[in-house]
This record gives C-alpha cells, structure tokens and sequence, in this order.
C-alpha cells in the first residue's frame, strides 16, 4: 500500500514526520510542515532518534474509501486511514497514526500513543500536542509593518450598541 | 517621500488612502474630496444599513429595475459563487443577519427563530442590466462589496495616472506600485489585536481578511452559514491575496463556509486559513511569514 510505504519513509527520515502528498495544481494546498522530530529514548540512552535507528514498520489498515468514480484523477483513494509505526527505543514501541485523504489532500491527522515507556509515552503525547502547525502572536509594536489586516474596524455604531449591552447585562 | 493620506469613516469602517504622487499640478485635496463622494454614492446604492438606499428601496415591493452599471461586476460575482458554493454565499442571506440582530439600528438582540435564506431564483431574476424582484426582500453585499469600491477607488486612482497608491478599508487593502516596491502587512491575531500571526509582502495586489472577531455578540458573529444558521466556529480569521479586492474578499468570507477546494484552480489566490485551536494552513504559493510555535 503506498501511504502506508510513504509512513513508514516519514518515520524513517524524521522518526514522526507526516507529510502532504504534494497536488499537482500550482494553486494547491498544503497544511503548514508538520515534520515534528520525536526523539524517543529510553534511560538516556537515545535509542531511535529518528534517524534510521527508527524501525519504522507500517501496519496498515484502512477503512473509508468512498469511490466516486472518478478515482483515476487521484493518486490515492479517498478515505481514512491509520497505521501502527513501530520503533526500537529500549524496546519496541508503537505509535498510531489515522489520516484522512480526500481527493490527494490529507485533510485531518491524528496520532494515538501507544508507548509503554513512561519516557517513550511523555514524547508520543508531546508529538500528539504539536501534531497541527500552531501560530503564535508577535507584538504589532516590534515589527515594521506598513499595515495590518484583519477583522475591520467597527463603526461607532456598532461599539456603542455592544457597550449597551453588555451595560444591561451587567447588575 | 510621505504619503498624502485621506482618513475618514465610511461603508461601517475606517479607510485610509495614501498617495505617493509628486507632481505639483496634482490636485490631490480636489481629488480626495471626489474619492469621498463615491464611496458614499456606492454606499447610498448598496448598503442595507441605510433605510433609503436604492436598494433597499427596490426591494421592498416586487418590479422590474434597470441596475446601476457598477452592479454588473458585482452580480455577476454573486451569481458565480452562488452557484460554486451551492447557494452559501447568497445576498439574501441579510433578513438572517437582520433576524439575528444585525440590522441597520445594530439591535443585536436574536429572534428565537432565525429565518433561511430562499433560493436565489425564487426572489431575484438577473440579466444585466435588468432585475427583477419577485418578492419583497433585502439583499446584503456584505461578503464582498467593501472589496469592489476597493477595486472601484483604485480604478479612479488609476485613471488620474497615480501609480503608486495605498487604499486600506479596515485592513482589507489594494496596494499599487512599481512592482518592485512591497507593501509588509501583518496579519492581525484575532484573539489579540495587538499582535499579527504573520507578515505578507503584496505589490499591485489585495489582501482582504474575514474573522468575527471584533463583530460579535451573544452566539452570532457578522458571518452566518445559511444552511446551519450558525456563525462559524472552526475557522477563526482567513486572508486571501488576489488580484483584485473584490475577488479577496469573497474568498476570505467563504473559506469560513466553504472548503478551499471548491475555488482552487478556479481563481488565482493564496491564502491562510487560522483556526480556533490556532493551527493554520496556507496556500503552497503564500508569499509570507507565519510565526509557528516551537515544536
């Protein structure tokens, strides 16, 4: 099954890396780089780093698919699918991982850790935590920005009718 | 070399339009004042806020119209992403904003029930330069208008030979130049305002952005989906970069509805989409920044 060859690649190279299947339109998509490294070692040892000593072997198992006939358009069929990676840290240690694919794109991700390694374990969950690209906000202040877009501003109007509000639900 | 900068408040927002112009035969306090009086014109035309526009004076019994010649673009942009959002992006979406409290008094207090919008057909028949209305009702432009007299006062701008112009409507923003000359535009946090999630650099572009953040009250924001009568919750802020203002700004409404793919390939865009966890996606081709949490 290629996506669960594409896994087992990702866990070889960034020990816990999904990665977008690239799409062929200029104008395509991608979710921001979720290449996350789990260093997962046990008693510091620093077992399966990610870098080949992961023993990535995809199990793979896949429900869903839901042909619409017009599937020679895509690589992959759509549908979710999960897999088991497994790894050597001290011992052997798995960790689960389901995507959704919907016409080449993986829509939705998660992962589910099964480490029976307490250390093992605090990684895979740290992984889970960070699975999705977050932002963060910089202060407006400490940037050169010539503008900054976002919600429009709101008339006098509007403002003073929320103020009202809030002023009669307050006692 | 400064810009001269018109500020003022018009179409329920602030504008700020800054010219880079140096000739001294430029008339730039004439002009402005012409700048003004159109986007005013536009807003006497098409905003359902004011109890004596055109439109909603139309709409208010059923005839037969002759449009304005600037509603052409207008509908026919209507018409396109009503079809591609299977009825979504719908200007009779306005008596559901109005039932939930955003009307032209801002009442903002909801009625228990909230009323869906009707087919487009069923109210309206289009073929410009005629409309006919069926039935009474209010249309709202909301999800795109302030983008086409973005488009509309740079075309003016155009016209007068500016080649080098900022127009900035609440933080929807056209900007012209030589091309090699950027604008650096952060993209406003919508749980901090204070704060951007991240840069973009634009030239002869617009970006537009949509979020409910700062027009909110009780469960609703200014964006309802018409088939789930609820203000979307997942996506929190988009911004689309386009070539056109119009075009941003219909797209950053309808990516809180709709899924990007329905319009990829179809237009030429880029954008980033936060949602409420705060994780974020973008386009391959988005000329940014995005400020990422360490991992």
């Amino acid at each position: 099954m290629i996506l669960s060859a594409i896994l087992t690649l990702a866990f070889v190279a960034t020990g816990c890396g999904v990665t977008t299947p690239a799409t062929n339109s200029d104008n395509s998509t991608s979710t921001v780089s979720t290449n996350v490294n789990t260093t997962t070692k046990g008693n510091g040892l620093g077992n399966g780093n990610g870098n080949g000593n992961g023993n990535g072997n995809g199990n793979g198992m896949m429900n869903g698919g839901n042909g619409n006939g017009m599937m020679n358009r895509f690589s992959y069929k759509d549908g979710t699918y999960s897999a088991n990676g497994e790894y050597f840290a001290e011992d052997k240690e798995v960790i689960g991982v389901s995507l959704t694919v919907q016409n080449d794109i993986i829509t939705d991700a998660s992962v589910t850790p099964q480490a029976r390694d307490k250390t093992s374990k605090g990684y895979q969950l740290m992984f889970v935590d960070n699975f999705k690209s977050q932002v963060i906000g910089k202060k407006i202040a400490d940037l050169k920005l010539g503008k900054v877009s976002g919600a429009s501003l709101t008339t006098q109007g509007f403002n003073n009718a929320v103020s009202i509000i809030k002023s009669q639900a307050t006692l | 070399m400064d810009p001269k900068s018109l500020n003022f408040e018009a179409i329920g927002t602030h504008w700020q339009i800054d010219i880079w112009e140096d000739s001294p035969l430029f008339d730039e306090v004439n002009f402005f004042a012409k700048l003004k009086m159109r986007i005013e014109e536009f807003e006497q035309i098409y905003s359902r806020f004011r109890e004596d526009s055109w439109f909603r004076q139309i709409c208010n019994e059923s005839g037969s119209y002759e449009l304005p010649s600037d509603a052409k673009i207008l509908f026919e942009l209507y018409v396109e992403f009503y079809e591609l959002t299977n009825g979504i992006f719908t200007p009779l979406i306005a008596q559901t904003l109005v039932d939930a409290g955003y009307d032209s008094k801002y009442s903002l207090q909801s009625k228990k029930e909230i009323s869906k919008p009707k087919k487009l057909e069923e109210v309206l028949e289009y073929k410009f330069p005629k409309l006919v209305v069926k039935e009474k009702t209010i249309l709202d432009f909301g999800a795109c208008g302030k983008g086409y007299i973005i488009d509309i006062v740079s075309e003016m701008l155009n016209e007068k030979n500016v080649k080098h112009f900022c127009i900035d409507a609440g933080g929807d923003i056209f900007y012209k130049s030589n091309g090699v000359e950027k604008m650096r535009i952060g993209l406003e946090n919508p749980n901090d305002f204070s704060e951007v999630i991240g840069i973009v650099e634009i030239s002869n572009q617009s970006i537009c952005s949509s979020s409910g953040s700062r027009r909110k009250w009780g469960k609703f924001s200014h964006m309802i989906n018409p088939e789930t009568l609820e203000s979307p919750k997942d996506v929190v802020a988009t911004w689309v970069v386009a070539e056109t203002a119009i075009l941003a700004d219909a797209l950053a409404t309808s990516l809180h509805m709709v899924d990007k793919k329905v319009f990829l390939g179809k237009y030429n865009f880029e954008y980033v989409i936060m949602y409420a966890d705060n994780s974020v996606e973008k386009s391959v081709g988005f000329q940014g920044e995005l400020f990422l949490k360490d991992m």
